[in-house]
């Protein structure tokens, strides 16, 4: 060691007299070209990182896609009616009919914050453009607010007209499910029995109809001159039993009016 | 390849054998090598190559026997109460005797201060520490090794004080 170097000099010239081992750096060579990335791997994983916001927003248009398939963001009435026909496609033509107005009224609608009063409801001003329920079907109303459960609010109850057919549609909301009466006279001799319908099942001599599609359940039934569906988001078992608690009364009311 | 026998001796330094050493500097340019899209071109490599060599041998120092972690605290306090004189005729074997024997936290600033002769601010980078820990870390690490080689200077019989400046 030279004695006149300063000492921090003589740290240093300590630390560097060791001798990197002979031919080391060859091997470090051979060592990581063995290890070496393949050419254009960084590049390629540039790219993966880039990709990625794509991906992202490729995986959002494909849940888009598959919400607007389920009638979510069908803004304009061209768009709902094609929903409408689309998912009525998949079932007999008789269960379409209470379908389709449960989805145009119902489904599309935007509610109020605010549930709307029983008088708001049969005020004929409350709604514009939308003819409030006749006095002989108002007795539904009564009827479907004592038996479906107290979580649903009743958003409307209006006579509608869609694709040329009048409907009675009372409809009922919680905080996820919708559900809807719909009550339309038959035109033509429709019939589940014509159509070789088959009930799912009959309660207190009424044969009841089932049918599902997407999130929706349908249970119906006839009278001599109605057709009468619920419609909900509810499960099938559940959809059934509402309507078996409502048919016996809703019949009864409906009879009265095909008897007058 | 850049820098390679300065990072190797501080690696060396660091690790203690020559064959762990070499496996050490070897992941320090294969990372390097696999990490180069993220080198800021301009910026100082030698600094780079030193904060993935500090890197690689924090990653494996809890493993190795030979570099245990000391606690700061406690295995200076009582040595520097003592400034030991430091002797100019000690061998290089001496001063890397006591520089090895720095607990590894205080080896590794003198290291990359006094031998490779970074600045404050480029330490504080390649070690991720605060600045202040960088100035702190340092001014113990000499004292001990003066305190060690001060050691030596006595078993040698030698009393001529020096230092590191």
């Amino acid at each position: 060691m030279n004695p006149t170097l300063p000492n921090k000099n003589r740290l240093k010239d300590a630390v560097n007299s060791v001798p990197v081992p002979e031919g080391f750096e060859d091997r470090l060579r051979i060592q990581i070209q063995a290890h070496r990335v393949p050419s254009g791997a960084h590049s390629q994983r540039r790219w993966v990182l880039r990709l990625v916001p794509v991906l992202v927003a490729a995986g959002v248009l494909a849940a888009l896609s598959v919400a607007y398939q389920f009638g979510h963001f069908r803004l304009t009435r061209a768009s709902r009616d094609a929903y409408i026909a689309s998912v009525s496609s998949h079932l007999g033509e008789i269960m379409r009919i209470g379908l389709r107005d449960h989805i145009h009224c119902a489904v599309f609608r935007k509610y109020p914050k605010n549930p709307p009063t029983a008088e708001e409801i049969l005020n004929p001003r409350f709604e514009k453009g939308v003819k409030p329920i006749s006095t002989q079907y108002a007795g539904l109303i009564p009827i479907v607010r004592s038996l479906v459960p107290e979580t649903f609010r009743m958003t409307l109850a209006h006579q509608c007209t869609y694709q040329g057919r009048e409907y009675i549609h009372l409809s009922l909301r919680d905080e996820s499910d919708t559900l809807s009466l719909v009550v339309t006279r038959k035109i033509n001799g429709e019939s589940f029995h014509a159509e070789d319908i088959l009930p799912a099942l009959t309660e207190s001599g009424i044969p009841m109809y089932q049918a599902g599609v997407q999130r929706f359940q349908i249970s119906a039934f006839e009278t001599a001159d109605y057709l009468v569906y619920f419609i909900s988001d509810l499960g099938k078992r559940q959809n059934m039993d509402l309507m078996l608690a409502l048919a016996p009364r809703v019949k009864g009311l409906l009879a009265k009016l095909e008897i007058s | 390849m850049p820098h390679l026998n300065n990072i190797f001796r501080a690696a060396l330094r660091m690790v203690g054998e020559s064959a762990r050493a070499e496996d050490v500097v070897q992941e320090v340019y294969l990372k390097a090598w696999q990490s180069f899209h993220r080198f800021q071109p301009g910026t100082n490599c030698q600094a780079w190559l030193f904060k993935i060599l500090f890197h690689c041998v924090n990653h494996h120092r809890r493993s190795w026997l030979r570099f245990p972690l000391l606690p700061e605290s406690g295995v200076t306090e009582a040595n520097l109460a003592y400034v030991a004189p430091i002797p100019e005729r000690l061998t290089d074997d001496d001063i890397l005797d006591a520089l090895d024997r720095l607990p590894a936290d205080f080896r590794a600033i003198v290291l990359i201060v006094d031998v490779e002769e970074f600045s404050y601010k480029e330490a504080s980078q390649i070690l991720s520490i605060p600045l202040g820990t960088v100035m702190s870390r340092l001014s113990r690490g000499r004292k001990l090794l003066r305190d060690q080689l001060g050691e030596v200077a006595r078993r040698y019989g030698i009393r001529k004080a020096g230092g590191l400046s």
